[in-house]
């Protein structure tokens, strides 16, 4: 097994506002709800699983009021849902990509301290689930449209899945991306799977899609308007 | 095609992205080998199936954070 440091924490996206930069450390915890059911007799208390999980993510990081940096991500936004991504793994084809949604800023901290640098911290409750997959497309530049490299599973699945996109930055005039991901068993046709929503700026969207996943994934682009220069990153992940 | 035509219920595309059909296009150009789990899984249905036979797409509604606010705000309106 691989060991990853700091470095391969490829991304660390809000709704699509790219945070890594200004972040310093990110803690992803999931957490069984227990219930005590210890009986009369029990020397030894006992705890049972509900069935439920909680998660909750923390991020640390430096204060950052640019116009696509922490503060315009989170400062009074505590209460809108979100969809957040980040890796652990490094941000190529296949690495992990881990994405929530109805992630909520609980807690969003602006700490300056007398000789420091001024921090941001954001508590995130998350309400839903986390989607733990891999990334189909890598973060980058994509000015023409085009296909991602396909994504090899070994083996189809047949619950379903979440398809994450995350828009960071967006130039050019009247720019469009229609962003899809296609699933394939043979490596040879490939047929759409699910299409995101047109993006014409910064957005982040997750997808969710029932039935058999086909054991390739790709993501394809279709790039409109006039000098388009679209950021984004795109993940899927098995249920 | 096996004698058989074929109407696509999706976009297809090869390896490389070309396109080999649109959705609602009587295709021709799909290679033979994948015709198998395309047909298995609904993705091409023989052109004289009714709509109503062809199964559902794939794909759930998407769940919109904005859309999901716009609603809880209407609901506490309604409430209110």
């Amino acid at each position: 097994m691989a060991k990853y440091g700091s470095n391969s924490v490829a991304f660390l996206i809000i709704n699509g506002y790219d945070v890594t930069g200004v972040s310093t450390s990110l803690s992803d915890v999931s957490t069984a709800t227990l219930e005590e059911t210890t009986g009369l007799g029990d020397a030894w208390q006992e705890q049972t699983s509900t069935g439920n999980l909680t998660a909750e993510l923390t991020a640390e990081g430096f204060y950052n009021d640019g116009t696509a940096s922490i503060d315009a991500a989170l400062s009074e936004s505590e209460q809108t849902s979100k969809v957040v991504s980040y890796t652990y793994e490094g941000g190529t084809l296949g690495n992990g990509m881990t994405s929530h949604e109805g992630v909520f800023a609980g807690t969003y901290t602006r700490s300056p301290t007398r000789g420091e640098l001024t921090k941001a911290n954001g508590t995130y409750t998350v309400s839903g689930t986390k989607d733990e997959g891999v990334v189909l497309l890598p973060l980058a530049s994509v000015t023409a449209t085009g296909t991602g490299s396909a994504q090899n599973n070994d083996a189809s699945t047949a619950s379903g899945g979440a398809g994450t996109l995350q828009v960071t930055t967006v130039t050019g005039t009247s720019p469009t991306a229609d962003v899809k991901i296609q699933d394939s068993a043979d490596n040879i046709t490939y047929a759409d799977l699910m299409t995101f929503t047109q993006a014409t700026g910064r957005t982040a969207e997750r997808k969710t899609v029932s039935g058999t996943v086909n054991q390739y994934l790709k993501a394809t682009y279709t790039i409109g308007g006039t000098s388009p220069d679209f950021t984004m990153v795109v993940g899927f992940a098995r249920g | 095609m096996n004698g058989q035509d074929y109407r696509t219920t999706t976009d297809l595309t090869d390896a490389d992205g070309h396109v080999l059909a649109a959705t609602g296009d009587t295709c021709n150009a799909v290679p033979s080998e994948s015709l198998g789990w395309l047909i298995e899984q609904g993705v091409i249905v023989p052109v004289n199936t009714a709509a109503a036979e062809v199964a559902p797409a794939r794909v759930e509604p998407a769940v919109n954070p904005d859309t999901d606010d716009a609603a809880d705000d209407t609901d506490d309106e309604d409430e209110e």
